[in-house]
């Protein structure tokens, strides 16, 4: 069985985030691997253990310097590592990045393709649809509970209702939720293995794709520009003088919350 | 997106004709950094050339005395000699260079003294001030004269040393204070005997230095608004001097204070004054005068200084030991990198506890501090030769060789046991009222981050398996562990020090009974696997925080705590700020002292004690034992990677922090900087 | 020109996703006459619902393979209607379900999305769509480059409104679903709410964080989030002194949560706490300072001792047999 993780790398604190007024892009400092990325590693170390052979190949879209990040994926038990950096990718979008990520996936043909739930540094939380489209692949996504038998996989998928019972055969996408697991550490010896581990580097053009396909040329959809959010409306303030529960209960009922 | 996170603190502010480019004042302190004779020297220059590097709009310098027998401590400067003139100008241009304004505050010593035995104390009355035991001269009116004068030759040397104003101290140790003050002075003459008679003195002086000033410049007092004393003045007193002054139409601005020297822990509040607390003092200095305020006392937080000049509660906001701690805050606060900034952690171990004893500043948090001529971040040299340093333990001395390292641009991989950074720092937080320690390592793990510094959590490994991370630079910094038995060290943190042992490079407390279930660590403790009740006899060999905070952290857990020490004192080695109120906060929480006692055994009930002076023995019944003995170094490793490396070329291997030799935090910081300055 | 906006309204459980009404009339309010697209098995009656928010005429797709809440199914639909043209917008609003369904819909048509958008504008003619980003300190302009533009709306960021009540046309369309799309099957449907609350799901979340000073001081929070159903949640200091377990922390480091009413309890408010809940309903700040940066971004700020206001509120809320 192959699997394949799809992680970025994240800084591990919006401290060494920023949007760059210039570019108005995101500048993402060195950072970790996002920790819901580091999640789904764990469930794919895990099913290819349980599986008893198989290999866990990570593949990310990101600068050269996540190759750090992806090492400690590596030293985690994860068995090759792919980083697609490439300058022309700078500027790409969710369709340009699930554009690049399914070719290169294309290349590993996994039974199984792994996705963290969501990214530390932005609200998204859809690229494996994206991802499963282009490969024509189904998709469980939410996953809070994941089990493999035979070649079909069954997700326990967390609704905003509950918990539905998904299932479809493999290959398959697979986004996990956050807190499915508790990943394993990495070790010293993991961390002495990852150092002589070499990480694939894949280019724009190793992939079939062309400058233009991808980047800003690429993305359908741009950034006008970044702008200091209005100060949020100051919420009504009340001082305590003994009747602070009172007035804050009828607040929230006149507010329909109660 | 270039308009300031805090607008307030980034507006300009005008004091008469001197426009400050924004809120931030770094408050006159004591530095000692002056020379024996008084002279300002270079390390004082370039103390405050880096504040006026880092962005603060006013320097106040303190401590300058305006007459010989004015001087608290010899390192006191002398600005009432003339040739200090000339050594400050170079200075004062440095600092306007820079953007920032200087004003010198003057002052005289009178009743207080930092030298041991003082010299000869002016006062009003005889008497010693409550907590010294040397009593004073009550002056005449030809010392009075000559203070006077003091005050006027001094202001006139400020100007003519490039000074952009003059403040005077009229706050919580000196002169002037103690004859304001209805306690200190009983005289029946001119200058005492009535309200008005007290501030004869202190407008005096201030009415001598605007003439030799003139109009135009800034002229401000530093003023103690509350006493905070049984026999002193309160905030009402304050404020009534504070519209003297303001009538006598001599004053610019002013300066807040608070405490006295029998108070002294008001003065420079320890992190045990919640921030901020010192706030209606301000707030009441403002509604009632029409002078600009600067507000004081543990003001760090970038939103409560904004808060605090956004409302009006003040008009410029004092920091004194944050800008110590870190010079750039201004810079930082103003530029959006207010995340970076270093904060000071109120411990009060390395400014004022050096200074009190007439040394030159330092900081804990800052290992440049009173030595920016030779250490600080903008000294690094960047490396022509980016080396693999590896470092083995991220607690405050791995990370800090990590960060300094790091910014000279060598390759660092940390790696740590624990799944968070911050080793024992992170207990220290966990003791009462010591929340801000955890700063120190807060600092580090975001610098760490930014500077991309690969750090492994969970990680433990054998020196075969360091070795092959072919490390040009190898740091053994795994810390210490408490000094007991080996057998008794529990399973997740296991005796590291075997090998030092078995070659008498380490030794084990030689105390029977150390090895009975019923004795834990301060480590245990504050970890919070073991929770002892009922009567508990902690051990200070220690004298610093380690035993005296957990005393206070099983106090705090319902425990009846009976602290005992060899030395004079329970936490005899902390800082004079923090043991006073630490003594107020054990009578408070019941925990009980026994002094010059030494634990012979410990027992399956108890320990078997001994008074060291007299040799007395007595038995102290307890349900657990907390010894608190200097600590261990974790040194297996080192040994072990010692011994493999044989002395090889082109690895060097380095034990640094408690693995080398426990120690403060303040000594483990230092020489982490200094090392990863230099590789 | 004003766009042509097909709004994708979500059924759930036999009912009307009111955040996706809420975007029939943000389409009204961009012009042109908003078309809402509603999928399922058997939701024709609540069609005839969709005229009262303001749809201007209804697509009903009904299908078998549309009864779950599965994406796929769907993207055959809107790739169908769009096919046939007419529509240069398309709007959602971010769910489990719509997520999928838009970030799928945007590879097959090699077509935009800009999404977790908190409002959205017409700018010279121009679609402009409005995101926070990095802590929600920075609002991003965004726009799309050729067409359909999707755009998914932050949850519970729209409100219905009936102010374009009318009555709608209502169509059905043509479902042809591909086999491809059929591959995930729902097994199990659960409903049931009764399962130990995750933080992530609760509806109500009382937090906790420094101000509450003592261990034993979160029974406090444990029974206000009983009396509300809700769940408690802590900051990281907590889970870090290993007073409560890493499954109930907020925020950048632990969960992120979006229940309708989010409690903070002695919390002061740093950015890293701020992540993990602002994207909550109504946010309730109880805390005794008040520079707290945690009022600058709730709806209703208590400045007061939480460890006496708490325990008033649980007894006020079993007293009055309240419930959110």
């Amino acid at each position: 069985m192959r699997l394949c993780v799809c992680v970025k790398e994240v800084p591990s604190s919006l401290v060494s985030l920023r949007l760059d007024p210039d570019s108005r892009r995101l500048v993402r400092g060195k950072g970790r691997l996002n920790a819901p990325d580091v999640h789904a590693l764990e469930e794919a170390l895990r099913l290819r253990d349980e599986a008893g052979d198989g290999e866990v190949v990570l593949v990310s879209m990101a600068p050269e310097h996540a190759v750090d990040a992806l090492r400690h994926g590596l030293a985690m038990g994860a068995d090759r590592a792919s980083l697609i950096a490439d300058p022309a990718l700078a500027g790409s979008d969710l369709v340009v990045t699930a554009r690049v990520l399914a070719a290169a996936l294309e290349r590993e043909r996994p039974d199984l393709i792994l996705f963290g739930w969501e990214s530390s540094d932005s609200g998204g939380a859809m690229l494996w649809a994206a991802v499963g489209e282009r490969l024509g692949l189904p998709v469980l996504s939410r996953v809070w509970e994941l089990r493999t038998d035979d070649g079909t996989v069954w997700g326990r998928r967390q609704m905003e209702y509950g918990f539905d019972v998904v299932q479809a055969a493999l290959p398959c996408a697979v986004a996990i939720s956050g807190a499915i697991n508790a990943p394993r550490h990495p070790s010293l010896k993991g961390l002495v293995a990852s150092k002589r581990t070499e990480v694939d580097r894949l280019s724009v053009a190793d992939l079939g794709l062309a400058p233009s396909d991808v980047g800003e040329t690429g993305a359908r959809t741009r950034v006008l520009g970044l702008r200091r959010p209005p100060e949020r409306e100051h919420g009504t303030m009340i001082e305590d003088d003994e009747h602070a529960a009172e007035q804050l209960i009828e607040h929230l009922i006149e507010r329909g919350v109660l | 997106m270039t308009d300031s996170d805090f607008p307030a603190l980034a507006s300009p502010f005008s004091i008469r004709d001197v426009e400050l480019r924004n809120r931030l004042v770094f408050q006159p302190h004591f530095t000692a950094l002056a020379h024996i004779d008084g002279m300002p020297s270079e390390d004082l220059e370039a103390y405050h050339v880096e504040r006026a590097r880092g962005g603060a709009g006013l320097i106040v310098d303190g401590s300058m005395a305006v007459m010989e027998e004015g001087k608290m401590s010899r390192r006191f400067l002398a600005i009432y000699d003339p040739r200090a003139v000339e050594p400050y100008q170079a200075m004062t241009t440095r600092v306007h260079e820079l953007g920032a304004k200087i004003f010198g505050q003057l002052t005289h010593g009178g009743h207080t003294s930092l030298e041991h035995p003082p010299n000869v104390m002016w006062a009003p009355t005889q008497m010693p001030e409550p907590s010294s035991n040397f009593t004073t001269k009550a002056m005449d009116e030809s010392d009075i004269r000559r203070t006077v004068a003091g005050f006027r030759q001094s202001g006139a040397n400020l100007i003519a040393a490039g000074f952009d104003g003059v403040e005077v101290k009229i706050a919580h140790d000196g002169l002037l204070r103690s004859f304001a003050s209805p306690f200190f002075n009983r005289r029946t003459d001119r200058y005492g005997g009535s309200f008005e008679n007290r501030m004869r003195l202190p407008l005096e002086c201030l009415s001598a230095i605007r003439e030799t000033i003139g109009e135009d410049r800034p002229l401000g007092v530093r003023l103690c608004l509350h006493e905070y004393t049984p026999f002193g003045y309160d905030l009402d007193y304050g404020l009534r001097m504070a519209e003297s002054l303001e009538g006598s139409g001599l004053v610019d601005y002013f300066n807040c204070d608070a405490g006295s020297f029998s108070s002294f822990w008001m003065e420079i509040p320890p992190a045990a004054i919640p921030q901020g607390h010192f706030r209606p003092l301000n707030q009441a200095l403002k509604q009632a005068s029409d002078l600009p305020v600067v507000a004081f006392g543990r003001l760090k937080q970038p939103d409560l200084a904004e808060h605090m000049i956004a409302t009006g509660e003040a008009d410029l906001i004092g920091m004194a030991r944050q800008l110590i701690a870190d010079p750039e805050t201004p810079n930082k606060l103003l530029s959006g990198r207010a995340e970076e900034i270093r904060a000071c952690i109120g411990c009060n171990d390395a400014c004022l506890h050096q200074v009190v004893q007439e040394k030159g500043v330092r900081c804990v948090q800052n290992p440049a501090a009173g030595r920016e001529r030779f250490l600080g971040e903008r000294l690094l040299v960047p490396t022509a030769e980016p080396r693999n340093v590896v470092i083995v333990g991220g607690g405050p001395s791995g990370m800090k060789v990590a960060e300094i390292a790091a910014r000279r641009g060598h390759h660092v991989t940390l790696l740590e046991r624990e799944d968070v950074l911050g080793g024992q720092a992170r207990l220290a937080a966990r003791q009462p009222l010591h929340e801000e320690f955890a700063e120190v390592t807060a600092y580090l793990e975001g610098a760490l981050e930014r500077l991309g510094v690969d750090v492994w959590l969970n990680v433990e490994g054998d020196a075969e398996q360091l070795l092959e991370l072919d490390a040009d630079v190898l740091v053994v910094a795994t810390g210490s562990q408490p000094n007991l038995p080996a057998e008794r060290s529990p399973e997740h943190d296991p005796d590291a020090g075997a090998i030092a042992r078995e070659r008498g490079l380490q030794a084990v407390t030689p105390i029977p009974g150390l090895e009975l279930d019923h004795v834990l660590s301060a480590d245990e403790v504050l970890r919070g696997t073991h929770s002892p009740s009922g009567r508990v006899v902690v051990v200070d060999g220690n004298g610093h925080w380690e035993a005296a905070g957990t005393a206070e952290f099983l106090a705090d857990a319902g425990c009846e705590v009976e602290v005992l020490t060899h030395r004079p004192m329970v936490g005899h080695d902390l800082e004079a700020t923090n043991f006073a109120l630490f003594v107020q906060r054990a009578g408070e929480k019941g925990i009980s002292f026994s002094a010059f006692t030494e634990v012979r055994a410990v027992e399956p009930d108890g320990v078997r004690a001994v008074q060291t002076l007299t040799g007395a023995e007595r038995f102290i019944s307890a349900e657990a034992v907390v010894p608190v003995y200097p600590r261990r170094s974790r040194d297996d490793i080192y040994f072990d990677l010692f011994d493999k490396l044989d002395g090889r070329e082109g690895v060097r291997l380095e034990r640094l922090g408690d693995a080398a030799a426990p120690r403060l935090v303040q000594s483990v910081l230092s020489e982490a900087h200094v090392f990863a300055a230099e590789i | 020109m004003s766009p042509s906006t097909l709004v994708f309204v979500e059924e759930r459980e036999g009912e009307l996703v009111p955040g996706s009404l809420g975007l029939l009339a943000k389409a009204a309010e961009l012009g042109g006459e908003p078309v809402a697209l509603l999928c399922g098995s058997g939701v024709r009656d609540l069609a005839e619902e969709l005229g009262n928010w303001g749809a201007a005429r209804v697509l009903v797709a009904e299908a078998p393979e549309l009864d779950g809440p599965l994406a796929q199914p769907r993207v055959d639909v809107l790739a169908g209607v769009l096919e046939r043209g007419g529509y240069d917008t398309v709007l959602f609003e971010n769910s489990a379900l719509t997520a999928d369904v838009a970030a799928a819909l945007a590879a097959r048509l090699y077509a935009g999305v800009n999404w977790d958008l908190v409002d959205l504008r017409m700018e010279d003619g121009e679609l402009v769509g409005e995101r926070l980003a990095v802590g929600d300190t920075v609002l991003v302009d965004v726009a799309w480059t050729g067409e359909p533009r999707i755009a998914v709306v932050r949850r519970g960021i729209l409100d219905p409104s009936a102010e374009g009540a009318r009555t709608a046309d209502i169509e059905s369309v043509d479902v042809a679903v591909d086999e491809r799309s059929t591959r995930v099957a729902l097994v199990e449907r659960s409903s049931d709410r009764s399962q130990k609350t995750s933080i992530e799901t609760a509806e109500v979340v009382v937090a906790g964080g420094r101000g509450i000073g003592e261990r034993d001081n979160l029974r406090l929070l444990e029974e206000l989030a009983e009396a509300l159903g809700g769940a408690v949640g802590v900051t990281m200091p907590l889970v870090d002194r290993g007073w409560y377990p890493y499954a109930h922390q907020v925020g950048q480091t632990g969960h992120t949560v979006r229940p309708r009413l989010y409690l903070a309890c002695g919390i002061s408010g740093a950015v890293q706490h701020r992540v993990g809940m602002e994207k909550s309903g109504t946010i309730v700040a109880i805390n005794s300072d008040p520079t707290a940066p945690i009022f600058r971004y709730s709806d209703v700020g208590v400045v007061g001792d939480m460890l006496e206001i708490v325990p008033r509120l649980t007894q006020l809320i079993r007293d009055r047999g309240l419930s959110a």
